[in-house]
């Protein structure tokens, strides 16, 4: 069984990158990027990526999946999104908002980032993934090496 | 385009909403959500004389790439099978209606409906259907086998209940003992009781069909081939030939 307080501590513990973001080419009007990480305690596996319509740029999502060892699936921690649309709670409103999974929602086999929380940590889809990075506690040295501050941008912090 | 746009607010009873998104690009919200609480994403644009289309600009396949990639042959089949059956089309990703004023509201049902469909291709992932082997062999036994009276949960050895062989079929005198081997636990417990039957003299075959055999581990293969009378490789293995090798059995 799921707690909040253990999909908390897989969202927050401290990763490193094990597999390289690699750009997948897409049929679509949309990228993506994909990568894998670990906790730097190597217990947990996770996957990551990045999509954005190449159509409308604020329409992007940037996510966090746990790979359990012990059961198959994967199952989505966290989602950052741009303004793309509606959603249950602002169904007229396009919102910066992020998705998070819940722990009843897990354990009732739904689907499980269907917790919604709008945001104001980013205003564009670079400084999602910024947010993200440090979101999700990616090594600062990762942070640099694949997710580098686009060059007109300082990080005063 | 206002004409079209009235109509949709109007058909909705009020609950859409309607903003531009872009020169020429409207987007519909309206009250129908995916599973995580994301609206549906649906665009309509003015085509001319009267005539408009209804489309997502690739944000269904976007989305469905969170989980599940369309990336091979079968995929794609099954992808371009839901398109064609709801008369839906396709540009780099953009999946199309056209509609004209009078059919929209169907028009709009229809496609979000096919739509959810597309998204429910996540469903199709290995693991789901993984744990569907066992079902889909069942249902297969059940309906192509059924002239070789299959019988299920069966126990060669009537005082051990911890070796039960999945399936019986009886052709010529001789029963045959099918397991299903979807993972490698299965695979040593099928190990173990053909190695029992055979230790309890018994005249029977051993058959196993795999989920997917390349998946086992190698010490396991080996012990499973050296152990059983016949291995299908998989499912679809099986399901090609397991009536010819049943009635190989008959001779």
């Amino acid at each position: 069984m799921y707690t909040d307080e253990f999909i908390d501590e897989l969202i927050t513990c401290p990763k490193k990158i094990v597999d390289n973001p690699k750009e997948k080419e897409g049929r679509a009007d949309f990228l993506k990027k994909s990568f894998g990480l670990a906790s730097i305690d190597g217990v947990y596996k996770f996957n990551g990526f990045i999509t954005q319509s190449l159509v409308f740029d604020e329409n992007f999502s940037i996510g966090l999946v746990f790979n359990p060892k012990d059961e198959k699936g994967t199952i989505t921690l966290s989602r950052c999104n741009g303004r793309h649309g509606g959603t249950e709670e602002f169904p007229h409103h396009a919102e910066w908002h992020i998705h998070y999974a819940d722990a009843e929602r897990i354990n009732s086999g739904l689907k499980s980032e269907g917790k919604i929380t709008s945001t104001k940590e980013y205003s564009t889809f670079e400084s999602a993934i910024q947010f993200y990075i440090k979101h999700i506690n990616l090594l600062p040295e990762d942070r640099q090496k694949y997710f580098p501050l686009p060059s007109s941008q300082l990080d005063l912090f | 385009m206002d004409e079209i746009l009235k109509n949709i607010e109007s058909d909705f009873n009020n609950q859409a909403l309607i903003k531009q998104k872009r020169p020429d690009i409207y987007q519909l919200y309206l009250p129908i959500f995916h599973e995580d609480g994301d609206m549906i994403d649906l665009f309509i644009i003015p085509k001319g004389n009267s005539e408009y289309t209804l489309c997502d600009f690739g944000l269904t396949l976007q989305r469905l790439s969170y989980s599940y990639d369309i990336d091979t042959e079968n995929k794609e089949a099954i992808f371009q099978k839901i398109l064609s059956e709801n008369s839906l089309y396709e540009k780099k990703g953009n999946i199309c209606l056209d509609t004209t004023v009078e059919n929209t509201f169907s028009n709009i049902m229809h496609i979000t409906h096919a739509l959810a469909k597309i998204g429910s291709m996540r469903y199709f992932k290995r693991e789901v259907i993984e744990s569907l082997f066992i079902e889909m062999l069942d249902e297969f036994i059940n309906q192509e086998l059924r002239e070789f009276h299959p019988q299920s949960k069966v126990l060669p050895i009537p005082d051990r209940d911890d070796l039960e062989a999945d399936y019986q079929f009886s052709p010529n005198g001789h029963p045959v003992y099918l397991f299903g081997v979807k993972d490698v636990s299965k695979a040593r417990l099928t190990t173990i009781s053909c190695l029992e039957f055979q230790k309890a003299n018994l005249n029977f075959r051993g058959w196993v069909v795999n989920d997917d055999f390349e998946k086992l581990p190698r010490k396991d293969r080996s012990r499973l081939t050296n152990t059983c009378d016949k291995q299908f490789t998989s499912l679809e293995e099986f399901k090609m030939n397991a009536k010819i090798f049943l009635e190989r059995e008959k001779k």
